[in-house]
């Protein structure tokens, strides 16, 4: 940096008395298109500088409220991932939550409808437990939910998906049987 | 990130760029005039790079309307600085630190201004205050030199504390579970003595008080004699608030958590069972560590008030520190007292809150849970949270543990309606 310094003072100063006529210095006619050259370089690195670093102290922010925790914005979060098209794990994440709302499902049918776990396994499997076709549709594999022309274009066009559609029914439906039997 | 530290404005850059470009075209083009613009920008920029990085003077005094506010009374906070050094400070950022669990209700904990050698500045603002022990942090001062290219970021301290107690709320009268003795509470023991149930007659003794002499039989027989009744004895029991980070979740993210109502809920039930004459304790489960004995008498309230008020395990915001759920579970029944009952302030919404019940339950001391309900059914999330929650609610009922879940109506009167539903 202080060579640098130094370097810049030396150069102004024995331009300055080029330019006065005490000095000469005999320099190639090439040497001032490479100082223009040189000017542009080290002007598109000052450019690029000061694109890419950014190390601004983090200043604090007291009017910003601490942030707390809903229940279940975890889960939405979840359902969000799981349900994008093609995401890697994609699969195996959707199947962790339709396992887990089984379990919650199973649970709500043996102790708001009074089945045995057996009972509601079956009830779930057939889509018999609920009379919307896009819940029954979640847990029954051989159940056709007749998605409509308008949902398959967003499904196809959106990171909408028919599993995050039939999850929302289907936990709907679950909350509906809670709220009967509170 | 550690203060004080020193950083260049780095937007001087782009002066930089464009006083070479201009430079570097005039000379490749040979236009002088395009070289002469290019000295104003370079200048500028050399300017601020030749700029030394200020070392402000500052004293700092914070003032409050009042050190002891009530909950959501708005406190006026005063910062004034002065600048005590020998040189004037051209250019001063202040950012006051107002205590985190704290929102700004008026006016801005922010401030710019320039201060000659021994001027002062002030600005003031407003926060609400919420129910605890609140600490400010430093004044969190960025001086600039006066080309604006050099700062120097900097913290000053100054010890400004409040303290938010509010006063335990009306009693709610919570029964306690019935245990091998009888009814708890109103506990009644064998022996005879004073109370309100009939227990026996016996022959007057000299000192028996004389409501209790019967005097239809002494009219009847000339003989005196005394009704003895069931004597009551008083239970003991422990509130346990669930201050882990589940505890502190809440409706919306900009509400106040759960934690608020849990600790409504505990002075409630404190107070209702004092009333009747419980010993009655208080402890979390958090990370911080917080057990009050079960006791008596008004110092024992004033303890607790002050514990439900400002105990670190019961920070309006979750602490960072991890949470050992068996060891706290072991310390706790390794305090409870063996005849103690427990009263569990939790929102449910995790199976340890679930599971903790019926431990402490099955460990002979009976729980009954009081849960405030965070629940809110906008999302699917939200919905499946307030199912689960259900599921929980339902499954300690079934293990005979009571639940009272706490809505939006206050929490006395949700308590007379549990109880008059039990007892139905």
């Amino acid at each position: 940096m202080r060579w640098r310094t130094a370097l810049g003072v030396v150069a102004v100063l024995v331009g300055l008395a080029a330019a006065g006529g005490l000095v000469d210095v005999g320099l190639p006619a090439l040497f001032v298109p490479l100082v223009g050259v040189v000017a542009v370089l080290i002007a598109a690195g000052a450019v690029r500088d000061s694109l890419s670093a950014d190390d601004r102290p983090v200043l604090p922010e007291p009017e910003r409220r601490h942030a707390a925790s809903v229940p279940g914005d975890e889960f939405d979060t979840l359902l969000d991932s799981a349900s994008l098209h093609g995401r890697i794990g994609g699969a195996s994440d959707r199947d962790a939550i339709r396992d887990r709302l089984e379990q919650v499902a199973v649970d709500v049918l043996t102790r708001y409808d009074g089945d045995t776990p057996e009972r509601a396994r079956q009830r779930l499997a057939a889509g018999t437990w609920t009379d919307d076709p896009l819940a029954a549709a979640f847990f029954g594999e051989g159940v056709d939910p007749s998605t409509s022309v308008i949902d398959r274009v967003r499904f196809a066009a959106t990171s909408d998906s028919a599993f995050r559609q039939q999850a929302a029914h289907a936990i709907a439906e679950l909350d509906r049987h809670v709220a009967g039997g509170r | 990130m550690s203060l004080p530290l020193t950083h260049r404005n780095e937007g001087r850059q782009g002066m930089v760029a464009a006083g070479l470009a201009l430079a570097g075209v005039g000379v490749l083009t040979g236009r002088p005039g395009l070289l002469l613009a290019s000295t104003v920008p370079v200048v500028l920029a050399a300017h601020a790079r030749a700029a030394t990085f200020p070392s402000p003077d500052l004293a700092v005094e914070r003032a409050v309307s009042t050190t002891t506010p009530d909950r959501e009374e708005a406190v006026e906070v005063t910062v004034t600085v002065t600048n005590e050094g020998a040189s004037t400070a051209p250019d001063l950022r202040f950012i006051d630190g107002v205590p985190t669990a704290l929102t700004v209700a008026d006016g801005t904990p922010r401030h710019a201004t320039a201060l000659r050698p021994g001027e002062s500045t002030s600005f003031s603002y407003a926060v609400t205050a919420e129910r605890g022990h609140h600490t400010f942090d430093p004044l969190y001062v960025v001086a600039h030199d006066t080309s604006g290219g050099a700062a120097r970021h900097s913290e000053v301290a100054v010890e400004t504390e409040l303290e938010c107690v509010p006063p335990i709320p009306p009693a709610a009268t919570l029964p306690l579970r019935p245990s091998a003795a009888g009814i708890t509470g109103e506990t009644v023991t064998p022996e005879g003595g004073a109370g309100v149930a009939f227990h026996t007659i016996r022959e007057y003794r000299r000192g028996d008080p004389l409501n209790r002499i019967d005097w239809h039989r002494a009219a009847r027989t000339g003989d005196l004699s005394t009704v003895e009744y069931q004597r009551e004895r008083s239970a003991t029991v422990v509130v346990v608030l669930d201050a882990r980070e589940e505890g502190y979740v809440a409706s919306d993210e900009h509400d106040r958590t759960v934690l608020e109502r849990s600790v409504e809920a505990a002075g409630a039930v404190y107070e209702g069972r004092r009333l009747v004459g419980d010993r009655v304790g208080v402890a979390t489960l958090s990370p911080a560590d917080c057990w009050l004995a079960p006791g008596t008498g008004s110092g024992h309230r004033a303890r607790v008030r002050s514990l439900l008020a400002t105990h670190e395990a019961l920070h309006p915001l979750p602490s960072d520190d991890p949470f050992f759920g068996v060891i706290s579970l072991s310390r706790l029944r390794r305090r409870l007292p063996s005849d103690a009952q427990v009263v569990f302030c939790s929102p449910l919404v995790d199976d340890y809150a679930a599971r903790t019940a019926r431990r402490l339950d099955a460990a002979s001391h009976p729980v009954t849970v009081v849960s405030p309900d965070p629940t809110v059914g906008t999302t699917t999330g939200q919905r499946l949270a307030r199912v689960e929650r259900s599921l929980r609610c339902s499954t300690l009922r079934e293990a005979g543990i009571p639940v009272v879940d706490w809505g939006d109506e206050t929490f006395q009167s949700t308590v007379a309606n549990a109880v008059r539903r039990w007892s139905a």
